[in-house]
């Protein structure tokens, strides 16, 4: 028989926030994420850093449901997302959404409390007073009446934090939480990251620079359609890993998807 | 009332004068119509798929004649069903066209409707001795009979039509407001809505068929064709004059409801007044819509036109104002340190305006002899406050590099009218409290409370 | 109807089809430029230009139905309508899906309270009805040659920027750093399709114009993405949409012509969704089905290969009509987790690759044994370059490699060879240790939490 039995890393564990096993997903039969494995454990700020194009938006989508996957699976704490949505909060993209849609920085806090209410009910004063403290976490309390299209960038930024916040989640996945906003917004979202690991909290982040990662992250993931590397920051950002995923040179893995995609069908 | 009816494309209108009576319920009708369009057609403004509104109202004509046809006559029920069958599937078959057949949305749309719509042309053609309907009046609507599908006695006066509205508006509204935290945030960020489970795509679908039952409901008074108008139309005067979804709705639902009232008035009354005959009061509700969102367009408070215009002038006479206050400050400036021969130049005529301005606003005095302006001691502190900001700015910029010398001028002179206190204070820091700018001029102090 | 086209229809029908064409060349740049459904808003525009045309013509005593005229009314609104979508789309806050819903629906119910209000003052707009649905029974050869002669101004005009339009399609930046104006070539290609709309009123109506703008180059893409070629598939599926549409028209009773050549047009799209060469859903399936009968048989072989080859009688190509046996028992528990073993088994039986008894002994022949060794050197070949280049562990590789090499052909091979440095007839080493599998059978390489069966 052909091969060994596979050495698992570890079984399904309910502990464990993220899991996944062997993820692969393809965009109109082009691969863009390749037998992806990996395990986060609790309490840590993780990294997800990579070329454009590299996969690591799909890659949280495809954590989030939202692409289906050739093959692999993914599992919070054990279980499927489906059966562990209240404990995963997403931070979409800044740039996905309309921000001219007429509605108030609290009115967008407040959707993060839809997912647990149900479908006939309505937010009330609990929810609420849980928004106002989400947006006074991240420092927003003063906006909670503004339309959203009149924000700064910035505060765009931390009324998504906000949304998440009052999730209360023990999973975060944020998509470039960092991108294009100022200095002191960016501390600052750093500090409520820090304080969110301290409460045994597991945030992955899908960051843009790579000269940052090894200050704000304490694991990172180098993802290049694969996982390149994974580990500790230290260890992982090492030159000959930072070449394969930045690399860009076209290997023959790449012309094998170009084969693929000529022939029309998936991996 | 006879004259009213007649044979034709749809019957030639006479001049009649108001009758309440009647006119009364061509109005409600039409309000009731356009406000139950309005309110699912703010959604689809809001999910940029006006189109679509387009779309599946003509795809729902198929549904209609085979309904008809097979019902014999106005077989509501039969024909919401199919309505609605009509309107999730052309929103399905769209979906299916553009992800299997790789089709631009734009594509798939066009492909499915008229697909749908040629077909429904067709029957109604074909089955044209069997069914009561003229072609003419399926798409522009009857808005002018409705009073006459009527009883006699108690309820039964009311007409058909406005039983028929008034539900369709009640079920809108109620779904809406059911399904209100759904629909909201699958408009708004549709990834986000589904990693909670708030499944976006029932939204969806629910919309597609709330468009198809109003559509079909709608035919018979507004036409195929036009209750596309109060779809789109009512709501997207909404957006340009508020920010807040509800009041969007509400101001959708006015706007509707206006558009019939007037709509109707000026279709049949004010022709009449005019010795001319009528025309399409679905026709006319449309365009008095129209109007209203050219009214929204110039007029609306945050960003009309004339909102628009008058700030960009109120902008310029301000720049032009603390300009003229800064160069008052700075020829004293000039003078002071070294004093000249007695000879002011006299203003600029275009300045006297500003001045005459400045004045108004106590900000500068007139000197009789010799003729010149000064400052007032307000007039003073904010030209300090210009100034210093100038001067800040270009001590802060000479110290970052991009910015090249013989720019810090001109930058500093647009940064100035923006310049607070806060902004002042955080310069100040940066460039660690120095006392003169590149050109050696001297950063005025903070004006203090002394007057 | 006549068997016989007479003088007049043929006209026309001649007419329709290049107008049919023509939409069909011009939609295929309104595709690529995603502007599909302008055409729907500036067809609808033109109903308040033809109301007041023809107003003005009865007015001034002339029959109505003065086609160029009517045509000039239409142009001129449809003109206002394009200015206003500029407008709205470029000095308001609404978005260009409102902008278009608001020009589409406002200039149309402007054209339907003109026009109801003319037929109030006693003018005979019956024939207007047919600039609504299309209604080329009443076309005469004038018509129709009107209708041939703007098609073949819009073409001929669209094929002479053939190429500066497609380039500002796919790389306007490009475009503009080669001197074209994109500004111009818009406008250019908005006009085309502006008076393919006017002159095809009569002929599909203005509610069904879009059709004829949208569905042809829509179907072409399922046959080819090369520009030219699907500027000529579009202009032959447009062309003969139009052509048999108005034909079916004619000679069929109470089918009005717009809504016939529309249909026509979506029935040709159906065949070519379903059946094109390039995209089809029918190509699509059966290219399918080979990809996964040749991962299937190829996986099949290579087990074959290496039970042999972990008892030290790996097949070779040289000499033997058939490899060792492999017991059916064995063989069965490979395709575990297959579904359809029997049908597995029968096939490579009627190809000719292997023989035997699924319950006895089964055998390679020489085609099989050759086909057997091109499998195993591809998926051996993809595992030691990914070991090499990647550094990926040894684990990972052969689920890595399983998904990959059935799409390597033979310059990949060839490639991936000089690369490794490896002679090509040679069978490359296994990276893993090949465990030879007893009865109980341990489960093959299941990823972790999956059901199990291989992937690909």
């Amino acid at each position: 028989m052909a091969v060994e039995v596979d050495q698992e890393v570890s079984r399904l564990d309910p502990s464990i926030p993220l899991q996944i096993r062997d993820l692969t997903v393809a965009y109109q039969q082009r691969p863009v994420l390749w037998e992806v494995n990996l395990d986060l454990p609790a309490g840590s700020l993780v990294g997800l850093v990579g070329p454009n194009g590299a996969g690591k938006s799909t890659l949280l989508r495809a954590i989030l449901g939202l692409v289906e996957p050739i093959s692999g699976e993914v599992r919070v704490f054990g279980k499927t997302l489906a059966e562990q949505r209240g404990r995963v909060a997403y931070v979409p993209q800044r740039e996905s959404v309309d921000w001219d849609f007429p509605t108030s920085v609290l009115d967008l806090v407040l959707m993060g409390t839809y997912g647990k209410l149900g479908w006939f009910r309505r937010p009330g004063a609990t929810e609420r007073a849980r928004a106002m403290e989400a947006l006074r976490a991240v420092e927003m309390d003063a906006y909670a009446d503004r339309q959203i299209g009149r924000l700064s960038g910035g505060q765009q930024q931390r009324a998504f934090l906000a949304r998440a916040l009052v999730q209360q989640s023990d999973l975060y996945l944020m998509d470039e939480p960092f991108a294009a906003v100022d200095a002191a917004t960016e501390m600052a979202i750093m500090q409520l990251l820090r304080s969110l690991r301290s409460q045994g909290k597991t945030v992955v982040v899908v960051h843009h620079d790579l000269h940052t990662a090894p200050d704000y992250f304490d694991r990172v993931v180098l993802l290049n359609m694969r996982v390149v590397a994974y580990g500790k920051v230290e260890q992982v950002f090492q030159k000959e890993n930072l070449q394969k995923t930045y690399g860009g040179r076209l290997t023959v893995l790449d012309e094998l998807s170009e084969a693929m995609r000529r022939r029309g069908v998936g991996p | 009332m006879a004259e009213r009816m007649g044979g034709g494309v749809c019957f030639p209108l006479s001049t009649l004068p108001w009758i309440w009576e009647y006119d009364g319920w061509v109005v409600l009708a039409g309000a009731l119509f356009a406000i139950a369009a309005a309110l699912p057609g703010t959604f689809l403004v809001l999910r940029r798929m006006s189109l679509a509104a387009d779309a599946i109202s003509h795809a729902v004509l198929p549904g209609i004649v085979l309904a008809y046809w097979w019902s014999g006559g106005r077989q509501a029920i039969a024909m919401l069903l199919g309505a609605a069958c009509l309107g999730l599937a052309t929103i399905w078959l769209t979906d299916r066209a553009r992800s299997l057949g790789k089709v631009d949305e734009g594509a798939a749309t066009g492909t499915v409707f008229t697909g749908l719509f040629a077909a429904g042309l067709i029957l109604m053609v074909q089955l044209a001795d069997s069914v009561d309907l003229d072609p003419g009046c399926l798409l522009f609507g009857d808005l002018e009979m409705v009073p006459i599908d009527a009883g006699s006695s108690g309820w039964r006066r009311v007409p058909t039509a406005i039983w028929i509205a008034a539900a369709l508006l009640v079920a809108n509204l109620s779904w809406i407001v059911l399904f209100w935290k759904e629909l909201k945030v699958s408009s708004f960020d549709e990834a986000y809505a589904e990693s909670q489970g708030l499944a976006p795509a029932v939204a969806q679908y629910a919309l597609a068929t709330s468009v198809a039952i109003t559509a079909v409901a709608s035919f018979q008074a507004v036409g195929n064709l036009l209750v596309v108008g109060m779809f789109i139309i009512p709501p997207a005067a909404a957006m340009l004059l508020s920010h807040r979804l509800p009041s969007i709705l509400l101001i959708a639902a006015g706007v509707a409801a206006v558009s019939a009232a007037v709509g109707h008035w000026l279709a049949i009354e004010l022709p009449s007044r005019l010795q001319l005959p009528g025309t399409s009061t679905a026709g006319m509700m449309v365009v008095v819509a129209c109007l209203i969102l050219a009214g929204a367009i110039l007029l609306s408070p945050i960003d009309g036109w004339l909102a628009r215009w008058l700030r960009t002038v109120r902008h310029r006479r301000k720049v032009e104002e603390e300009d003229l206050l800064a160069r008052i400050y700075r020829q004293q400036e000039t003078s002071r340190r070294r004093p000249q021969p007695h000879s002011t130049p006299s203003p600029h005529p275009l300045s006297t305006r500003i001045l005459r301005r400045l004045e108004r606003q106590g900000l500068v005095e007139p000197l009789l002899d010799p003729p010149q302006w000064q400052l007032t001691a307000s007039g003073m502190a904010r030209a300090k406050e210009l100034v210093r900001s100038h001067r800040l700015w270009e001590t802060f910029l000479d110290t970052h590099p991009g910015v090249s010398p013989d720019r810090l001028h001109e930058r500093a002179e647009a940064l100035e009218h923006f310049t607070d206190l806060k902004i002042r204070r955080k310069l100040e820091e940066q460039t660690d409290g120095r006392a003169r700018d590149p050109h050696g001029s001297p950063i005025p102090e903070e004006p203090g409370p002394e007057r | 109807m006549t068997g016989w086209l007479d003088y007049n229809t043929w006209w026309v029908l001649f007419g329709t089809s290049l107008l049919g064409a023509a939409c069909g060349a011009v939609g295929v740049f309104l595709l690529l430029r995603r502007r599909a459904l302008v055409a729907d808003v500036i067809s609808h525009a033109t109903l308040p230009g033809i109301a007041v045309a023809f107003w003005l013509l009865w007015a001034s005593g002339r029959s109505g139905k003065s086609l160029p005229w009517l045509l000039l009314g239409a142009a001129c609104s449809a003109g206002l309508g394009a200015l206003g979508l500029l407008l709205l789309r470029n000095r308001t806050r609404l978005r260009e899906d409102a902008a278009m819903g608001v020009v589409l629906t406002g200039w149309f119910a402007i054209g339907t309270v003109l026009l109801r209000w003319v037929q109030g003052l006693g003018g005979d707009a019956a024939g207007l009805e047919g600039f609504l649905f299309g209604k080329t029974a009443t076309l005469v050869a004038e018509d129709g040659r009107w209708i041939a002669l703007a098609s073949l101004l819009s073409v001929g005009l669209v094929l002479l920027l053939k190429r500066p339009i497609g380039l500002i399609c796919f790389d306007p930046a490009f475009a503009t750093s080669l001197g074209w104006s994109v500004w111009w070539l818009d406008f250019g290609l908005m006009m085309a399709a502006i008076s393919l709309i006017i002159v095809g009123l009569q002929a599909v109506g203005a509610i069904l114009m879009v059709a004829l703008l949208v569905i042809p180059p829509a179907a072409a893409r399922f046959w080819t993405t090369r520009l030219h070629r699907l500027l000529l598939i579009a202009m032959g599926l447009g062309g003969f949409s139009g052509m048999v549409g108005a034909w079916i028209s004619d000679q069929g009773d109470k089918i009005p012509s717009g809504p016939a050549i529309v249909l026509t047009g979506v029935a040709f799209f159906l065949i070519s969704l379903l059946f094109g060469t390039h995209d089809g859903l029918a190509r699509r399936w059966i290219r399918h089905r080979a990809l996964e009968w040749m991962v299937r048989r190829d996986h099949f072989l290579r087990d074959f290969y290496e039970y042999l080859e972990s008892r030290g009688q790996a097949p070779t190509i040289v000499g033997h009509a058939r490899s060792a046996e492999v017991p059916g028992a064995a063989a069965l528990q490979w395709t575990r987790g297959m579904a359809n073993h029997r049908t597995l088994f029968s096939r490579l039986h009627r190809e000719g690759l292997v023989i035997g008894e699924p319950h006895g002994s089964l055998f390679l022949t020489a085609k099989g044994i050759q086909q057997a060794i091109i499998a195993v050197r591809k998926h051996r070949f993809v595992e030691h370059y990914l070991h090499l280049l990647l550094d990926l562990p040894t684990e990972a590789i052969d689920r890595g490699a399983d998904a990959t090499e059935h799409w390597l052909d033979e310059t990949m091979l060839a490639r991936l060879e000089s690369q490794l440095g490896v002679s090509t007839m040679e069978v490359p080493e296994s990276l893993h240790p090949i465990v030879p599998e007893d009865e109980s059978g341990t489960p093959s390489s299941q990823p972790a939490g999956k059901l199990g069966g291989r992937d690909g």
